[in-house]
C-alpha cells in the first residue's frame, strides 16, 4: 500500500505472472508503453481494452493570474495528454466505497458543514479505511464540536448512572459527521446536567433518575421507553416526533375505548349469547342502535330492510359457525311436523325461542346474526312468521324468533 | 487508435502474433489494475505516473430540479503525464 513501482518492478511482476524470462517482460512493457505514447501522438486517442483511454486534448488560452505576483497573467492554449480508466478498472479500484450510492437529501437536513468540504485530497489519511474517511475529512470546526462531545461523555460518567450516558453515547456514533446545530444542542444539554450531579456522588443512582426525569418532561416523550434518544436530535425531529408520539397515543386511545364498548355490548361474539341472557342484550343493543341512529321515518326501516336482504340473499356462507343451543334436546318427529319447515334447509324450526320487537334499523339479517349467530336464519324467520313481505314490517313489530336446531 | 489497432501494432512491434500480444498485453492489465487496487502508484519514466486518490464526498445540486444529492467518497485512478510525453505531444 502506498508503494511505488518503477517500469522495471512491473516488468519484474510481470514476468512471474506471465513465467516468462524478466527481459523478455522488460522488452514488452517498454514496447507497451512506448506504442501508446507514438499512437497517441499520432492519432490523438488510443483505447487499451481493460485498462482505458488516453487521449490529447487541446485546451484553449485563458486569463489567469500569476500566484506570486498577483498580476493578470495569460495561459497560452496548449494540448493536454489524459487518461480515463476503464469501468473495471474504476470498480476495482472502487472497491472499498463499492455499495455506497449517490443520495437525495431530504428538506430541512443542514449540510452547511459537508458544502465546506471540496475536493480536497487526504494525503495523510490512510486508504484503506472507509470508516474514517468522513470524520478525518471534516473541517476543523467539527472535529472540536466531536471533542467537546467527547469530553462531555467523560465528564458525565464518572457520576451518572447508565441512562445519561446511553443518551450521549447512542447519537454520537449515530452522526460522526455531526453538524454543528445538533451537536450544540447536546453540548448544551449535558453541561447544565453535569453541575448538579457534581456535588452529591455519593448518591449516583437518585440523582440521574431525577434528572431522566426531567429530561422526559422536557422531551414531553409520555411513550416513555426511550427519553433518551430525542434529545440528542435537530429541533424540527424534535417536534415531528413530540406530533407522532401524541397521534400514536390518540389512536391508542380510540381503540381502548371502542374495544371496551364492544366487549361489554358483546356486539361482535354472539356465539357467547344464552336463551337467558337474549332479551337483555336485546334491548341494550337496541338502545345503543336507537342512541346512535338518526331518528327515521319508516321508510328508511323499509328501504335498510330491502337492502339488508337483497345482500343476505345471494350470500349464505356455509363457514359461519352455527349457534346451535346445547340446552335443547334433539327433536322429536312430533315436533318437527307441528312446525312448517324449510324445504331442504340446514335447520330445523322445533319450537319457539322468543319474541323480537322491531326498532328503527333493524333487519332480519341483522336479527338472524344477533339471535343465531349466523344469516342463515332469515329463511326461517320469515317462514315461522309468516312472512310475505319482509320490507314492510313496521316498526314496533313484534315478530317471532323460531329456535333452530342443526338437521343430523 | 481503438484496441484492435493497438495490439496489431505492439505485435508488429514485438514480433508476436496477435493472439500472443493479446494475452500478454492482459496479464499486464491486470498486474496494474492489481497494484492501483492496493493503492500503490506506478511510475513509468518517459511516460507518466498513475496513482490513486481518494475523493471525498460532496453535495452536488441539479440546477433544474433543485434537489441537492450526497455524492459518496470514492477513489479514483489520477494519471501524471510526464514531462518528455506532454512536449511531444505540444511539439506537434
Amino acid at each position: 500500500m502506498d508503494v511505488k513501482y518503477n517500469l522495471q518492478d512491473l516488468s519484474s511482476m510481470l514476468a512471474k505472472r506471465l513465467h516468462i524470462a524478466y527481459n523478455e517482460s522488460e522488452d514488452f512493457v517498454r514496447a507497451f508503453f512506448d506504442v501508446i505514447s507514438r499512437s497517441l501522438i499520432q492519432e490523438k486517442i488510443v483505447k487499451v481494452k481493460g485498462f482505458g483511454t488516453f487521449k490529447l486534448i487541446d485546451v484553449q488560452d485563458r486569463e489567469s493570474i500569476n500566484v506570486n505576483t498577483g498580476e493578470r497573467i495569460v495561459i497560452g492554449g496548449h494540448v493536454k495528454v489524459t487518461f480515463t480508466p476503464d469501468a473495471a478498472l474504476r470498480d476495482q479500484v472502487n472497491k472499498p466505497f463499492i455499495d455506497f450510492e449517490t443520495v437525495i437529501i431530504n428538506e430541512g437536513t443542514d449540510i452547511s458543514a459537508m458544502e465546506d468540504l471540496g475536493d480536497a485530497d487526504n494525503e495523510d489519511a490512510p486508504v484503506a479505511e472507509e470508516e474514517d474517511v468522513e470524520p478525518e475529512g471534516l473541517g476543523e470546526r467539527d472535529n472540536r464540536d466531536a471533542q467537546d462531545v467527547r469530553d462531555a461523555l467523560e465528564a458525565r460518567k464518572d457520576g451518572t448512572g447508565p441512562d445519561d450516558v446511553v443518551v450521549v453515547e447512542i447519537s454520537e456514533p449515530l452522526e460522526p459527521a455531526a453538524e454543528p446545530e445538533s451537536v450544540t444542542q447536546e453540548n448544551i444539554q449535558p453541561e447544565p446536567l453535569e453541575e448538579p450531579l457534581e456535588e452529591p456522588l455519593e448518591e449516583p443512582l437518585e440523582e440521574p433518575l431525577e434528572e431522566t426525569e426531567k429530561k422526559t418532561d422536557d422531551c414531553l416523550t409520555p411513550v416513555g421507553q426511550e427519553p433518551s434518544v430525542s434529545s440528542g436530535e435537530n429541533g424540527d425531529n424534535h417536534d415531528q416526533k413530540k406530533r407522532k408520539t401524541w397521534t400514536w397515543l390518540l389512536i391508542t386511545f380510540v381503540l381502548m375505548t371502542t374495544s371496551y364498548y364492544a366487549g361489554y355490548y358483546r356486539i361482535l361474539c354472539p356465539c357467547q349469547w344464552d336463551n337467558a341472557d337474549e332479551a337483555e342484550h336485546a334491548d341494550t343493543l337496541a338502545n345503543l342502535s336507537a342512541s346512535s341512529v338518526v331518528e327515521a321515518s319508516s321508510d328508511t326501516v323499509q328501504a335498510e330492510v330491502k337492502d339488508t336482504l337483497k345482500v343476505t340473499a345471494p350470500v349464505v356462507p356455509d363457514s359461519l359457525p352455527s349457534a346451535d343451543k346445547p340446552s335443547a334436546p334433539v327433536a322429536s318427529s312430533q315436533q318437527i311436523e307441528r312446525y312448517p319447515q324449510v324445504p331442504g334447509g340446514k335447520y330445523l324450526i322445533v319450537g319457539q325461542k322468543t319474541v323480537h320487537s322491531m326498532k328503527v334499523g333493524d333487519n332480519l339479517y341483522k336479527i338472524s346474526r344477533k339471535y343465531y349467530g349466523h344469516y342463515d336464519g332469515v329463511k326461517y324467520i320469515n317462514l315461522f312468521n309468516n312472512f310475505t313481505n319482509p320490507d314492510v314490517i313496521q316498526p314496533g313489530y313484534k315478530i317471532k324468533i323460531p329456535r333452530l336446531e342443526k338437521v343430523q | 487508435m481503438s484496441n484492435k489497432e493497438f495490439i496489431a501494432a505492439l505485435s508488429r512491434e514485438m514480433k508476436y502474433t496477435t493472439k500472443e500480444t493479446t494475452v500478454y498485453v492482459n496479464a499486464l492489465v491486470q498486474e496494474m489494475g492489481a497494484q492501483l487496487e492496493e493503492g500503490n502508484q506506478l511510475t513509468v519514466s518517459g511516460f507518466g505516473s498513475f496513482d490513486v486518490k481518494k475523493k471525498l464526498e460532496r453535495v452536488l445540486i441539479n440546477p433544474s430540479t433543485k434537489q441537492r444529492m450526497l455524492v459518496p467518497p470514492k477513489m479514483s485512478i489520477s494519471f501524471k503525464p510526464a514531462p518528455i510525453l506532454k512536449e511531444k505531444a505540444n511539439a506537434k
